[in-house]
C-alpha cells in the first residue's frame, strides 16, 4: 500500500474512530445510525475553531450541551475542592515560593531546618512554588479558590481528552464524573497539580496528532519548559512521547492490539518535538540538576519511597482503592464482552500506569489520564452521541447560571477554611509558641513540619524527605517514631528540648508516661511537651525564627 | 497420541478391571509424575524452615483438649480477659489433626504434617491445572507460576486443610464440566470433612452454587460463554448441593458452626485492620509482585489472544481476584480459581506430553534421588526445636515458671498462642474475633499502638508483668519508665515486671477488670 493510500486510509480510519471509539469499521457496512454519527458536526473545540465564528455561534458553543456538561463536572470538582483537604507539604512549598519572590534568589542550601541546615538542596518545583506563594498572599480563601480553579481546569482537560478519544461528549462526561473520586486522591495544593495538568494537555496534543492535527504537537516543547520547572513528573511526559514514537515505528495487529505506523513526516515531527523537549530541560535556574532529580528520587531514596504514605502500595481497604479496583474489573469485563481494539501506545501506557498505581498510590495520577479516555471509548458504543440539532441552549444557559449561583452561594467562608486548617495543623500550638518561646531545638511530627516552616520556625523534619534521607535524619525520625529499642536517646542526641506531636501518636503516649517530659500545651491537633529538666540553659537562643 | 487422549486412556484403563501392574508402574514413573515430584521438593523446602504461624499453638492446645476430654469447648478456658465468654472450636477437625500429629511424632510429626499437606495442595493444583488444560506441561507451568503465592500461605493451621479441600472441590467441578460426573458424588463427603475443619467450606458451597447457576443459561457474548446443563447434570448438581447442605449440620455444634463464617463476614472491624492477613494485598512483598504480574499478564493475554471463558469459571476467578486484592489471606481463593485460566493460556504455547519419548527409568531414578535427598536432609528434632525457639518465647516461659513472675501478664499478640499452649493464661492470642467480641482487642490495640491513654490499659487490667517482642514500641516505653523493670531478655522476647502497687480502682467497670485480673492466677493444665 503506497504512502498516500496509507495516509488516506489512516485518515479515514481516524474519522471513523472519532465517533465510534477504537473499533475498526468500514463505512460501507455501517448502520445508518453510525453513518449519521460520522456525518454529524464535529463537537470538539479545535474543529469548531476551523470555521469562521459569529458571535451568535460563539454563544451557541458557550451554551452548548457539552459545555453544560462541563459546568456540571465543575460542580463535582467544587464539591470536593471546597472541603479544602490540605496536604502538609503545601506550607513549605508556599514558604519557598514566597522566599523566592521576596529575595529573587533560588535556594541552593537548606534554610528551614536545624538538622540539615546548610546542606545542598534545590527548589526543584520552584515555579509551582512561586505561583503558590503568590496566591497564598491573599490567604486561605485565595488558596482554596485556586485549588478549585486548577482542579476544574484539570478535570475539564480530562473531559476534553475523553471526548476527543471517544468522539462522544456524554461518554467523556460520564467517565470524568465517575473517575473524580479516584482523581481527587491526588488533588491537593501542591505543584504536582501542574504536572497533572501538563500530562493531560500532552495526551490531548498526542491524541490530536494521531487524528491528523499536526500543529498541536509543537506546543509540547513550551509545555515541557514549564513542566521541568514545576514538577518532576516531566520525566513521565518524556516517557509518554517516547512510547508514542516507538509504538508507531511499525504497523501490525496482534489480537485486539493494533500498532498504527507513523508516516515519515509524522515520525520526523515526533523526533523533532522529542529532541526539542529534551533540549529545554536544562533551561532552569539549576541547569541540568533539576532534570536529574527524578532519577535521584527513583534510585537513591529507598527510605522515602518505602515509608512515605503516598509512596506506599494502593490501599485496597479504603473506598478509593476499591473504586480503582472496580474500574480495572469493569475494563476487563467490557473487554471480554466486546473485544475492543486498542492502539499499542494507549494499551502500554494503561498497563504501565496500572502497575505503578498498584505499587505506589501516588501514581494514580498517571492511571487516571491514561484510563479515562479508554473507558470513554468503550462506553461510547452504548451511549448515544450528542446531536447539535437537538440542543437546548436556553436550558443549558439556565443550568450553567444555576451552577454559577450555586458555587457563589456555597463557596466556603474564610472561617470555615481556617477551621479546616486548624483541624489538621498546629495553628493554636504555633500561636502558643510565639507567646511562650521555648529555648532549644524542637522535635516535630513529620506532618507539622511544613506548617512550622511557614510559621517561621526551624524544624527537625518536614515533607522534603529527600534532603532528610540524605542527611540520615529520616532514619532517626523513623526509629524514634516507631519506638525502636533505645530510640528515645535520639532526643538526647539532638539536644531536643521540646516536642510538638500529634495527640494520638505512640511517641506522644511514651513521653507523656515518662517523668522526664511534661505536657505544657495540648489541643485536638497537637501536643507540646518539654523536658522536665532542660538540657540547655535559658540563655541559649532558640534556633527558630 | 494427544495428551488429553493419553489421560483418557489412562483413566479408562484405571477404570477397567484389566489394568496391569506394568501399566501402573509406567504411569507412576511417567514424566508428568516426575514433574509432580518437583512440588514435593518445594513443599519439603518450605517444611524444612518450619516457619510457624503463631496461631498453630492454640489450635494444638484446643486439639489436645478435645482428644483428652472428648469434649468440645463452648466457652473460653485459655485467657484471663475473656474467660468464660462463649467460644466454639470452629476448626476442631483441623485442631485434632494437628494435635494427633504432635502426639504421634512430636515436633517432627508436625513438620511431616506440614510437608504432607503442602505437597498435597501443590499436587492438587497441578492436577487441577492439567485437567483444565489437557496438558501436563501447561499444568505444571501454571502451578509453578502460582507456587510463590501458594507457599506464602503455607503454615500449620487448619486453613491448609481448607485450601486442599477447595482445590479438590474445584477438580470435581471441572471434571463434572468435562463430562465425568462420578467424582462429584464425593462432594458431600468433602463438605462433611470441610465443615468440621475450616470455615472456608462456605467458599466450596459457593463454587458449587455458581457452577449450578451458570449452567442455567446458554449464550455466548464476546469472550464469555455459558453452557447449559443437561437435565441429568442439573439434577445431579441439585442433589449434591442438597446432600452437602444436610451434611453441614453433622458437626458437634450444629447450626452454630454453619453460621460462623457469616458472622466473620459481617465484619470484625478491629481484627480486619490490625491482623496482618486481613490487610489488603501488599505489593511490597514477593508474593504481591507475583500476583500483580500474573493479573496483568492475564489481561495482556486476554487482549491479545481473545480467549473464551465459561461463565462459572470467570465468575469465580473475578471473585478470587477481588477478594485477594481486598484481603491478603484470600490469595487462598484466588489461586484455585485462577489456576484453570492460567493453565489454558499457557497451553497455547506449551507442547503436549509425548508418551513415546518418555524415559521411565530415568524418571524413576530422578524421583528416587529426590526422595533420598529429602530423607537425608530432613531436619533433626533439635533443628526444629531451635527454629521454634527463634520465633517463640520458649526460654522466657521457662524463666517465668522458675521465678514465679507475678501475673496477670500482658503478652504480645504473636506470643499468645504459644503461651496458652504452655499453660499460661493469656491477655490475648490469635482468636481475634473472640477478643473483639469481648472488647479486649480494642484495648490491646490501644495499648500496643500506644494510642491516647494506652498505658492506662495496664492499670485497668492490673497488669503485673509484660512479655513482649524486643522491638515492640511498648518495650521501649516500659524500659524508660521507673515503675517497670526488665528482668529477662533474649533474642525473642523481653519480660518486664511492675514495681509497686497500682492505684485503687474507682469505677465498677474497673472492678470487673480486677476480677478478670484475679482469674489470671488460676493455673491451667500446663504442657511440658
Amino acid at each position: 500500500m503506497s504512502l498516500a493510500v496509507q495516509q488516506n486510509h489512516f485518515k479515514a480510519m481516524s474519522e471513523h474512530r472519532i465517533v465510534v471509539g477504537s473499533r475498526k469499521y468500514s463505512a460501507v457496512h455501517e448502520s445508518p445510525k453510525v453513518i449519521a454519527e460520522i456525518n454529524a458536526p464535529r463537537t470538539s473545540v479545535p474543529y469548531v475553531a476551523q470555521r469562521a465564528l459569529t458571535v451568535f455561534e460563539l454563544l451557541k458553543s458557550v451554551f452548548s450541551f457539552p459545555a453544560m456538561l462541563g459546568a456540571l463536572l465543575f460542580v463535582r470538582v467544587f464539591y470536593e475542592g471546597r472541603a479544602f483537604n490540605v496536604d502538609p507539604d503545601m506550607w513549605w512549598h508556599i514558604k519557598v515560593g514566597q522566599d523566592i519572590l521576596r529575595t529573587h534568589h533560588f535556594p541552593t542550601t537548606d534554610a528551614y531546618s536545624f538538622t540539615v541546615a546548610g546542606t545542598p538542596w534545590i527548589a526543584y518545583e520552584w515555579l509551582g512554588e512561586v505561583i503558590l506563594g503568590f496566591v497564598a498572599r491573599d490567604g486561605v480563601l485565595a488558596l482554596d479558590a485556586f485549588l478549585i480553579a486548577l482542579a476544574g481546569i484539570i478535570m475539564f482537560a480530562l473531559y476534553g481528552l475523553a471526548t476527543l478519544r471517544s468522539g462522544n461528549c456524554k461518554a467523556g462526561f460520564l467517565v470524568s464524573v465517575l473517575i473524580c473520586s479516584v482523581a481527587f486522591a491526588s488533588f491537593n495544593m501542591r505543584p504536582q497539580m501542574f504536572g497533572y495538568l501538563f500530562l493531560i494537555l500532552e495526551l490531548i496534543a498526542l491524541e490530536s496528532f494521531r487524528k491528523g492535527i499536526r500543529w498541536v504537537l509543537w506546543l509540547l516543547p513550551p509545555i515541557f519548559l514549564l513542566w521541568v520547572n514545576m514538577h518532576g513528573s516531566f520525566i513521565i511526559g518524556l516517557g509518554v512521547v517516547a512510547v508514542y514514537l516507538l509504538s508507531g515505528l511499525k504497523g501490525f495487529q496482534l489480537g485486539s492490539i493494533e500498532a498504527v505506523a507513523w508516516s515519515r513526516q509524522q515520525r520526523v515531527q515526533l523526533d523533532a518535538v522529542l529532541l526539542l523537549c529534551l533540549a529545554v530541560l536544562p533551561l532552569t535556574p539549576y541547569g541540568t540538576q533539576l532534570a536529574a532529580y527524578p532519577f535521584d528520587m527513583a534510585f537513591r531514596q529507598p527510605l522515602n519511597t518505602s515509608i512515605i504514605n503516598e509512596w506506599r502500595p494502593m490501599p485496597f481497604d479504603i473506598m478509593g482503592g476499591k473504586m480503582f479496583l472496580a474500574f480495572i474489573v469493569v475494563f476487563v469485563m467490557l473487554q471480554l464482552f466486546s473485544r475492543f481494539t486498542w492502539r499499542l501506545e494507549e494499551f502500554v501506557l494503561l498497563l504501565g500506569s496500572t502497575v505503578l498505581a498498584c505499587l505506589h498510590v501516588r501514581f494514580v495520577m498517571l492511571f487516571v489520564p491514561f484510563f479515562t479516555p479508554l473507558l470513554a471509548a468503550m462506553l461510547a458504543r452504548w451511549i448515544p452521541p450528542y446531536k447539535r440539532a437537538l440542543d437546548q441552549y436556553i436550558a443549558n444557559a439556565v443550568i450553567m447560571a444555576a451552577v454559577v449561583l450555586g458555587v457563589t452561594h456555597f463557596r466556603p467562608s474564610r472561617e470555615f477554611l481556617e477551621d479546616r486548617v486548624s483541624d489538621t495543623f498546629p495553628v493554636t500550638a504555633a500561636h502558643y509558641l510565639e507567646q511562650h518561646p521555648i529555648y532549644g531545638p524542637m522535635f516535630n511530627d513529620y506532618a507539622f513540619g511544613g506548617y512550622l516552616i511557614n510559621s517561621g520556625r526551624r524544624v527537625f523534619i518536614d515533607g522534603r524527605a529527600d534532603i532528610y534521607e540524605r542527611g540520615g535524619i529520616l532514619s532517626d525520625y523513623l526509629l524514634l517514631t516507631k519506638l525502636k529499642p533505645g530510640s528515645l536517646s535520639i532526643l538526647d542526641l539532638y539536644r531536643v528540648e521540646s516536642c510538638l506531636l500529634k495527640p494520638d501518636e505512640a511517641l506522644t503516649t511514651a513521653l507523656l508516661g515518662s517523668p522526664k517530659w511534661k505536657r505544657i500545651y495540648g489541643d485536638e491537633t497537637g501536643v507540646l511537651l518539654v523536658r522536665a529538666q532542660p538540657l540547655a540553659s535559658p540563655t541559649r537562643s532558640n534556633p527558630g525564627p | 497420541m494427544a495428551e488429553h487422549e493419553i489421560n483418557r486412556a489412562v483413566e479408562a484403563s484405571l477404570d477397567s478391571a484389566s489394568l496391569s501392574f506394568r501399566d501402573l508402574l509406567k504411569w507412576a514413573f511417567s514424566f508428568p509424575v516426575l514433574l509432580g515430584t518437583v512440588f514435593a521438593g518445594v513443599a519439603f523446602c518450605v517444611a524444612r524452615q518450619l516457619s510457624l504461624d503463631p496461631d498453630v499453638w492454640w489450635h494444638l492446645k484446643d486439639g489436645e483438649a478435645i482428644l483428652a476430654t472428648r469434649h468440645w469447648p463452648t466457652t473460653d478456658p485459655y485467657s484471663f480477659t475473656v474467660h468464660g465468654f462463649p467460644w466454639i472450636a470452629f476448626e476442631w477437625g483441623g485442631d485434632v489433626t494437628l494435635a494427633a500429629a504432635l502426639k504421634v511424632g512430636g515436633v517432627r510429626g508436625l513438620d511431616i504434617l506440614l510437608f504432607t499437606l503442602g505437597t498435597a495442595i501443590l499436587l492438587a493444583l497441578y492436577a487441577l491445572a492439567t485437567i483444565s488444560s489437557g496438558k501436563s506441561k501447561a499444568g505444571f507451568a501454571a502451578a509453578v507460576l502460582l507456587t510463590p503465592m501458594v507457599i506464602a500461605q503455607f503454615n500449620l493451621r487448619p486453613q491448609m486443610l481448607g485450601y486442599l479441600l477447595l482445590v479438590l472441590a474445584m477438580i470435581m467441578l471441572v471434571r463434572f464440566r468435562h463430562g465425568k460426573p462420578r467424582t462429584l458424588w464425593l462432594f458431600p463427603l468433602l463438605m462433611l470433612v470441610w465443615i468440621n475443619s475450616h470455615g472456608s467450606w462456605v467458599i466450596g458451597m459457593g463454587a458449587l452454587f455458581v457452577y449450578w447457576m451458570a449452567g442455567l443459561f446458554e449464550f455466548q457474548v464476546g469472550g464469555i460463554e455459558a453452557q447449559k446443563w443437561s437435565p441429568t447434570q442439573r439434577k445431579q448438581l441439585s442433589l449434591v448441593f442438597l446432600l452437602s447442605v444436610v451434611l453441614l449440620l453433622v458437626n458437634p455444634y450444629g447450626t452454630e458452626l454453619v453460621a460462623f463464617p457469616f458472622k466473620i463476614a459481617r465484619g470484625y472491624q478491629v481484627s480486619h485492620t490490625i491482623v496482618n492477613e486481613w490487610l489488603p494485598m501488599n505489593f511490597n512483598i514477593a508474593a504481591g509482585k507475583v500476583f500483580l504480574f500474573i493479573i496483568l499478564g492475564f489481561i495482556v493475554a486476554q487482549v491479545v489472544y481473545g480467549f473464551r471463558w465459561r461463565l462459572e469459571e470467570l465468575a469465580l476467578c473475578l471473585f478470587g481476584v477481588f477478594a485477594a486484592f481486598i484481603h491478603l489471606r484470600f490469595v487462598l481463593l484466588f489461586v484455585p480459581f485462577f489456576t484453570p485460566f492460567l493453565a489454558r493460556i499457557l497451553a497455547q504455547w506449551v507442547p503436549a506430553y509425548s508418551r513415546e519419548k518418555d524415559k521411565d527409568l530415568l524418571n524413576a531414578a530422578l524421583m528416587a534421588g529426590a526422595a533420598a535427598l529429602m530423607v537425608f536432609s530432613y531436619p533433626t528434632r533439635a533443628d526444629l526445636e531451635r527454629k521454634i525457639a527463634d520465633q517463640f518465647p520458649v526460654q522466657a516461659v521457662q524463666y517465668i515458671r522458675a521465678h514465679h513472675v507475678p501475673g496477670p501478664t500482658f503478652n504480645s499478640y504473636w506470643f499468645g498462642g504459644y503461651l496458652l499452649w504452655r499453660g499460661q493464661k493469656v491477655f490475648i492470642d490469635g482468636r481475634s474475633e473472640l477478643y473483639e467480641d469481648g472488647g479486649v482487642l480494642q484495648d490491646f490495640a490501644q495499648l500496643d499502638y500506644l494510642r491516647i491513654g494506652g498505658l492506662d490499659i495496664l492499670r485497668r487490667y492490673q497488669i503485673q508483668s509484660c512479655l513482649l517482642q524486643p522491638d515492640a514500641p511498648l518495650a521501649t516505653v516500659l524500659a524508660a519508665l521507673p515503675n517497670w523493670e526488665r528482668i529477662y531478655s533474649d533474642r525473642t522476647s523481653v519480660l518486664f515486671v511492675h514495681r509497686g502497687p497500682w492505684q485503687s480502682l474507682p469505677t465498677s467497670l474497673d472492678k470487673q477488670i480486677a476480677n478478670v485480673a484475679s482469674r489470671a492466677t488460676e493455673p491451667l493444665q500446663s504442657h511440658e
